[in-house]
């Protein structure tokens, strides 16, 4: 104890440092959580594991698959449930509906807002409206609303006939919906991380009974996997941060231990035991964990509370959850560091576990390049690379230095020692400046990749949304009447519809598709007889250009269509496909958005126009929705780069730590350069420079690991987690940035212990 | 009269009460004399190498130092410039654990003075030195790879490499042996003697009291 009141500022930082990861992990948990949460609300989200498409739409095959089940042919089955889906068109809005037997299984859950007992009350002619303005009692359609939801997300669940009688397909369903028995057991993995059963790849288990073709639900509802893929990728960002912080703990060990050795030789010859010794050391990691921990939480909490990113008082048991993370990797981590660096060191077991690491890292990113091993694969790639970094890169390049250094011959003895103080410094700094370098690297990473993708997501911008009016709820909007308006130059209608493939719904658009059209896409000539479809699709369904597509259509239509453009969408993972509107009966299509494009200098008088004409019509200038989307896309990020930034922010706590670990033998040097006659300014002088080289070299072995962990998210994890594919921009500012902030960081960390040493010399 | 010390007193504070270590200290010390002060353990002569050397501050009297071709200045009144410049020209440090700056090897570290006061004429006669200490061949050496013996005599070289009117040595043997102790008492005062230096050392040690002008027992 009275060792760590002594050097109360190197515990501190170790607090510090710890309060700072479990401030991560637990923003990152809550986050991931909420995050999820929002997504899911934004489609229809199941307690249901499998599907099995009924191709005929006919019901008698539910109640055969029911009479096997019963029969105990599927004995990992719970239950299971007909339902329909479609879209309908109500008060000139599109909304999706769900048709369910709610008898069928009363313990389901449809949605994640709804619980069994709501969908139970269901009758005929009755409805569920989820993220509509409808309300309780209102009619929709012949319907009594009897219980309504906000989400961002319009969905009808109505009872089966009900269902059938919406859509205008009587007698007929879509799919059996079924549960698996240990289905909570995986819940309770997802509780504990969010987003690691969709980064592992888990699919439920394949199921096959003769006849049908079950599926998973995930193929079915990827919007699920999507936002199990943000999640894990949040958690795994985050993830480094407590990889930092690890190595910034065990180097604070270290230092405490390697102070500490006289004394407990001493207390060793006195006949104290090694245990009795490294108890010490836990009852001080336990109390020192526990405290920055919970300081950590607190934090978390506030720092949510206060940008209202998370109602906390509304997530008790994720907050419970996060909190218990977070003391348990804190408390984990020290202790771990504290038998790091307490244990005995032999140089032959080092060699071997050090070199076992390296191969099994090197085994990992080649495991990892591989797509098969999936999202998962592609972050074991990135730690694997910050681990050899630490490994190989670091220990090298600091030899190369020194060697340099060494080498070097400067006329000013004094600038030749600062040369060789920061060099030494480096050397002695290995384990922080590799931390640092992770962290650098990881903030240049995610910068890259950020500012990649906005410059793709900008250019999609630019030319899906070209000067003009977009009018959403267009159903009322009477285009042959618009067209004749003078200031109309183009005027073009977008028709919707869900359709089914092999695998699952297909989200469908028709419009005419000219070459001005397609050219949005990125495809330069019209398009009658074929389909352009979005990568998540083609990645979904394993789909190349020249492959035809059977898509089953409403009313009991077929369309076969040919693949001959695969373009970029990002926003979600759901699959889509944009036909020609020539080639399709419009009868159970909606058509839900018009766009105009007006002769310059009349978009008001237009806006004006359509406002009159159709009440229900929401008008949009292009140019808005581009900011807005922009603005969306920002927001996304902010948490990503917060994890960055907590990540450096370790890092530089981590180098003051180490930093103020050698104050003592600094004060010594600092003393005798004095005696020798080195002036206050002098000093000064030599010790920015010395930080300043310091700082640099750190930043120099960051930048490759930077760009690398660019590459790695645009090119592995994105296209893993999302399709999405980015290209890499490599912006030197982008780099710089981040870079100069760090280089800052260091400079300062490394001059504090100096400027205490002028205050107390 | 090299230095003259009157009524000199340091205090250190210790929790809430103050320790003077020193008290009422009056003594001057000749031009080239060699004084040795000696006393037991704790009874100040570190403190009193650091005060006269202007590594701390004097809470009590003044000291006087006077060396020729220059007026003479007390120790307490000048100004941080002028204290800087009596450490880094009018004075050399022998430590008892050597204190080689690490970053530098033997050669360089014996350098730095001269390249500090900017007298590059005794850049020569230090080289030289370093030879008739007998470290030509650790020359390029940096002080860890150095044995106690060497990193105390390369200490020496340093000390007298930009001809300083004063040095101090704080037990400059207490960390050697027996032979090695010999070895380095005799080159220091061979050196001191060779360059007409002021020489105040505190010591334990019988070979140097007994090379020793006077003695001051503390």
């Amino acid at each position: 104890m009275r060792d760590l009141r002594r050097h109360w500022l190197v515990t501190l930082c170790v607090v510090a440092s710890l309060a700072l990861a479990a401030m991560g992990i637990t923003v990152v948990h809550i986050a991931s959580v909420e995050t999820v949460r929002n997504l899911e609300s934004t489609g229809i989200r199941t307690s249901y594991q499998y599907v099995v498409p009924i191709a005929t739409n006919e019901e008698k095959h539910y109640f055969e698959l029911r009479r096997d089940w019963r029969s105990g042919a599927l004995p990992t089955i719970e239950a299971m449930v007909p339902i329909l889906e479609g879209t309908t068109e109500a008060e000139g809005r599109l909304v999706q509906v769900l048709g369910i037997d709610v008898l069928a299984d009363t313990s389901g859950s449809f949605d994640d807002s709804l619980s069994s007992q709501d969908t139970g009350f269901l009758t005929q002619n009755t409805l569920i409206a989820i993220g509509s303005d409808w309300t309780v009692g209102d009619v929709v359609n012949g319907s009594t609303v009897i219980a309504s939801t906000p989400s961002r997300y319009n969905l009808f669940i109505a009872d089966l006939p009900t269902a059938q009688g919406l859509l205008g397909r009587p007698g007929q369903i879509d799919a059996v919906w079924m549960r698996r028995k240990e289905a909570e057991k995986f819940s309770f993995v997802e509780r504990i991380w969010p987003g690691l059963l969709t980064g592992l790849g888990y699919r439920a288990p394949p199921l096959e009974v003769e006849g049908y073709q079950i599926q998973s639900m995930s193929s079915w509802n990827p919007l699920h996997s999507f936002s199990g893929s943000i999640a894990f990728n949040l958690s795994l960002l985050g993830a480094l941060a407590i990889l930092v912080s690890g190595f910034i703990a065990y180097e604070a060990c270290s230092n405490n231990v390697r102070r500490r050795r006289l004394e407990m030789d001493r207390l060793g010859a006195l006949g104290v035991d090694q245990w009795q010794l490294r108890g010490t050391f836990l009852i001080e990691a336990l109390l020192i964990g526990a405290i920055g921990s919970l300081l950590g939480i607190g934090i978390a909490i506030a720092f949510l509370q206060l940008l209202q990113l998370v109602d906390v008082s509304d997530s008790f048991n994720v907050v419970l959850i996060a909190s218990f993370k977070s003391v348990a990797v804190s408390i984990g981590t020290l202790l771990f560091a504290i038998h790091l660096a307490t244990s005995k060191s032999n140089n032959r077991i080092r060699k071997s576990i050090y070199g076992l690491l390296v191969a099994i890292c090197l085994g990992l990113l080649l495991w990892g390049a591989f797509p098969v091993s999936g999202l998962l694969g592609a972050f074991v790639v990135m730690v694997g690379m910050c681990i050899l970094q630490v490994l190989i890169v670091v220990p090298a390049f600091v030899g190369l230095v020194s060697r340099i250094g060494l080498a070097v011959s400067l006329t000013r003895l004094t600038w030749l020692m600062v040369l060789r103080q920061a060099i030494k410094q480096f050397r002695s700094f290995r384990v922080p400046v590799s931390a640092f370098s992770i962290a650098i690297a990881t903030a240049i990473g995610i910068s890259l990749m950020v500012t990649s993708f906005r410059t793709n997501f900008e250019d999609m911008l630019d030319v899906r949304l070209r000067p003009g009016l977009h009018i959403e709820s267009a159903s009322e909007f009477d285009t042959s009447v618009a067209s004749e308006w003078e200031a109309v130059e183009n005027l073009r209608s977008y028709y919707r519809t869900v359709g089914r493939l092999a695998k699952g719904p297909v989200n469908l658009t028709a419009t005419n598709l000219d070459a001005w059209e397609t050219s949005r896409y990125g495809y330069d000539s019209a398009i009658e007889r074929g389909t352009m479809i979005n990568r998540q699709l083609a990645m979904q369904h394993n789909l190349k250009i020249g492959d035809a597509l059977n898509i089953e259509l409403p009313h009991n239509r077929q369309l076969t269509v040919t693949v001959v453009h695969v373009f970029n969408s990002y926003g979600s993972n759901e699959g889509r496909a944009i036909v020609d509107v020539g080639a399709i009966d419009t009868a159970g299509w909606t058509r839900d958005r018009v766009t105009i494009n007006p002769i310059a200098g009349r978009e008001a008088e237009l806006q004006q126009r359509i406002a009159s004409t159709s009440s229900n019509a929401i008008v949009s200038d292009n140019s808005e929705r581009r900011t807005a989307a922009l603005r969306v896309f920002d927001q996304t990020f902010v948490l990503t780069n917060a994890i960055a930034l907590v990540a450096v922010i370790i890092a530089v706590v981590g180098l003051l730590s180490a930093a103020l670990a050698m104050y003592g033998a600094q004060k010594q040097e600092f003393k005798l350069l004095r005696t020798v006659g080195i002036g206050d300014r002098t000093l000064v002088v030599s010790t920015l420079l010395q930080s300043g080289l310091f700082g640099f070299l750190a930043c120099v072995i960051a930048l490759p690991l930077g760009i690398s962990i660019a590459w790695v998210l645009c090119e592995m994890v994105n296209p893993r987690a999302f399709q999405w594919t980015i290209d890499l921009h490599l912006d030197p500012w982008v780099v710089l940035r981040p870079t100069l902030l760090a280089f800052g960081a260091a400079v300062a960390a490394c001059l504090i212990p100096f400027l205490l040493q002028r205050k107390h010399p | 009269m090299a230095i003259q010390l009157d009524n000199v007193g340091k205090r250190f504070t210790d929790g809430n009460s103050d320790r003077w270590v020193l008290e009422n200290l009056s003594f001057s010390i000749a031009e080239a004399e060699s004084v040795a002060v000696i006393g037991p353990s704790g009874c100040g002569k570190t403190t009193l190498l650091n005060l006269l050397s202007g590594q701390l501050a004097i809470d009590a009297g003044t000291v006087q130092v006077c060396f020729p071709g220059k007026a003479a200045f007390r120790l307490n009144e000048v100004n941080a410039k002028d204290l800087l410049h009596y450490r880094r020209s009018d004075i050399g440090f022998v430590y008892q654990f050597f204190n080689l700056i690490p970053t530098l090897t033997l050669k360089e570290n014996v350098l730095l003075p001269v390249e500090l006061t900017k007298r590059k004429h005794l850049r020569e006669q230090a080289l030289s030195r370093i030879a008739t200490l007998g470290l030509n061949d650790r020359i390029d050496a940096f002080p860890e790879e150095l044995s106690g013996g060497e990193q105390q005599r390369a200490a020496i070289a340093r000390a007298l490499a930009h001809e300083p009117h004063i040095i101090f040595a704080d037990e400059p043997t207490g960390n050697l042996d027996a032979d090695n102790s010999k070895i380095v008492a005799d080159l220091l005062w061979q050196e001191v003697t060779k360059s007409n230096a002021t020489l105040v050392v505190a010591t334990h040690s019988d070979a140097i009291l007994r090379r020793a002008n006077r003695v001051i027992d503390l």
